[in-house]
């Protein structure tokens, strides 16, 4: 009797994997171009395949930057598959790591919609399906990186700064350069929050030594980055050029949000050094941008940028009636009740206040400070 | 800006190269889990495969196979031990009272215990109930997950429950 070599049955099952998600792509593309996604129905049997969600997960991952709340759904139809999948159909570790890849994507989701705490959510359970097997550790050490970014997007630094430790050395055991320098942007974040700008751009421009010339999206995210720390250092000259870069880069990969972001650094850089004429153009299409992508976090703090360049120059009822929207957006958003009082106080204000350009600076200030402390207080400024 | 930690995957060169990459480094992770490690050749074998199914979703973003191969091997390895270790001298009665006990299926409703039948339901039903039952989220966090508010999230659970309960007591008349 002919034995079967355990590899050519592994190979065997790697290959079946394969011809389900050449077979799942049509089906998946409709789903995308349809939005329907079949949410009310039982899901067919057709569909409960490793490959299915494989697929599912790469388009999650493909309309992150253009659709984050799309790119949840399809993350979160990926999880019902892997989890609908009968027992025993894959071998176990597969089953796991597909499953902590789809909270991972749902996680990040969370994040680009600056919803940290469900974002914190789905890593612990992505983290639950990767630290069940033993293959997986990778994946706990990219979790971990994501990790980092939410802590340190929401200010908790010193938590941010102990992932990053612990999990850079298995990424360097893993020869993941891509990612490690990936860990120094987050380290150079840290300080720029902390207001340490000078440390920021040294550690940034020692990751663009660092970095992989083929890795475009890590070398624009660091010119961005460079150019906002030249922007608070005061040489606007430096932050215009690393910032036209990073603008170059994020078009040629097609990221229209880090487009958005970067166009509405380059805006800051510029309102900054006083050229309030070439700042509203690229904030109000900014602002705009990030409405079409549901970030309307994003798309107020922008508004307010376009407010204070009103109030900067005489232009009061637009920027009561800018502030207004804004607050409607948020609302209707329900962002955090803070920031909705803040903005109140603010639309409040203006059409009377003496140092209306401060007031909106500290709303704006405020409002950022939200998002890496969700419970802090709002304090108006003295009278 | 933050940078994000996926990145893009080259599917078409992943799969062309894997059965070479596998054949190449078979011998070697096997090898090196028996050698370096001392785990039995069929214990090393399985992890060797478990490690090539993980390198399998990533293959695409991995610059360096043979170090990315190697390092998961030694991860997995130290695990492996970790694990025996832990369970050595456990009779199997008590393992498995105690690995039921950590299941969160050990909390669910009766009617709830299979994952069969939940299996029968809607695709928003199965998400609702894997998020409250699996993972234990909250109402207000299950209402956050699906973007509705707390009112609806509960009023959902408790409709899925049915569902669930209904479709597979139907399937098993039939």
């Amino acid at each position: 009797m002919k034995t079967i070599d355990p590899g050519d049955e592994f190979l065997a099952v790697v290959s079946r994997i394969e011809a389900e998600r050449t077979d799942a792509r049509p089906l998946i593309e409709d789903l995308r171009r349809s939005g329907e996604l079949l949410w009310e129905r039982e899901l067919p049997e057709s569909w409960r395949t490793a490959g299915f969600a494989m697929e599912l997960l790469t388009s999650a991952s493909d309309v992150l930057e253009e659709d984050p709340r799309k790119s949840l759904v399809l993350a979160q139809l990926a999880l019902t598959v892997v989890t609908s999948i009968p027992e025993g159909t894959y071998a176990r570790p597969l089953q796991a790591q597909l499953a902590g890849s789809a909270w991972k994507e749902i996680g990040t989701s969370h994040r680009y919609r600056s919803r940290y705490d469900a974002a914190l959510r789905a890593y612990d359970a992505a983290q639950r399906c990767f630290e069940s097997e033993a293959s997986l550790s990778h994946d706990v050490a990219i979790l971990d990186l994501n990790r980092a970014i939410v802590l340190s997007d929401w200010g908790r630094n010193e938590e941010a700064g102990t992932l990053l430790e612990s999990a850079v050395p298995i990424l360097r055991e893993f020869d993941d350069r891509r990612r490690v320098v990936q860990a120094q942007v987050i380290a150079g974040n840290i300080r720029q929050r902390q207001g340490r700008f000078a440390e920021a751009r040294s550690i940034y421009e020692s990751a663009l030594r660092d970095l992989d010339p083929d890795d475009l999206h890590t070398g624009a995210v660091l010119h961005l980055n460079l150019g906002r720390a030249e922007t608070e250092i005061g040489d606007f000259h430096a932050a215009a050029l690393h910032l036209q870069r990073a603008r170059a880069v994020f078009s040629e990969l097609s990221m229209p949000a880090e487009v958005a972001r970067t166009q509405w650094a380059l805006a800051s850089a510029l309102m900054r050094a006083g050229d309030f004429d070439r700042a509203v153009p690229i904030l109000q299409r900014t602002r705009a941008d990030f409405l079409d992508r549901s970030m309307p976090e994003e798309a107020g703090l922008a508004g307010l940028d376009l407010v204070e360049t009103m109030i900067a120059t005489s232009h009061p009822a637009e920027a009561r009636s800018l502030t207004e929207r804004i607050l409607e957006e948020f609302r209707s958003a329900e962002l955090n009740a803070r920031a909705i009082t803040a903005l109140a106080y603010l639309r409040d204000l203006l059409p009377s206040a003496r140092q209306s350009g401060l007031a909106v600076r500290h709303v704006r200030n405020y409002i950022e400070q939200l998002r890496h402390e969700p419970s802090r207080v709002f304090i108006p400024l003295p009278e | 800006m933050s940078v994000e930690a996926n990145i893009p995957v080259d599917r078409g060169a992943a799969l062309t190269d894997f059965g070479t990459i596998y054949r190449k480094h078979l011998p070697l992770l096997v090898g090196t889990a028996v050698a370096h490690f001392h785990i039995s050749e069929a214990d090393a074998e399985g992890l060797a495969h478990e490690v090539f199914l993980a390198y399998f979703l990533k293959a695409g973003e991995v610059i360096n196979p043979r170090a990315w191969l190697l390092s998961a091997l030694a991860n997995a390895s130290r695990y492996y031990l970790r694990k025996q270790a832990r369970t050595v001298g456990l009779s199997h009665h008590i393992a498995n009272a105690a690995a039921e006990a950590r299941s969160p299926a050990a909390v669910l409703p009766d009617q709830l215990m299979a994952r069969e039948m939940v299996g029968c339901a809607t695709a928003r039903c199965q998400l609702a109930l894997r998020l409250r039952y699996w993972e234990g989220f909250s109402i207000p966090e299950i209402a956050e997950e699906l973007d509705t508010s707390a009112r609806y999230a509960q009023k959902l659970v408790n409709r899925c429950e049915r569902q669930a309960r209904d479709r597979y007591a139907a399937k098993e008349k039939r």
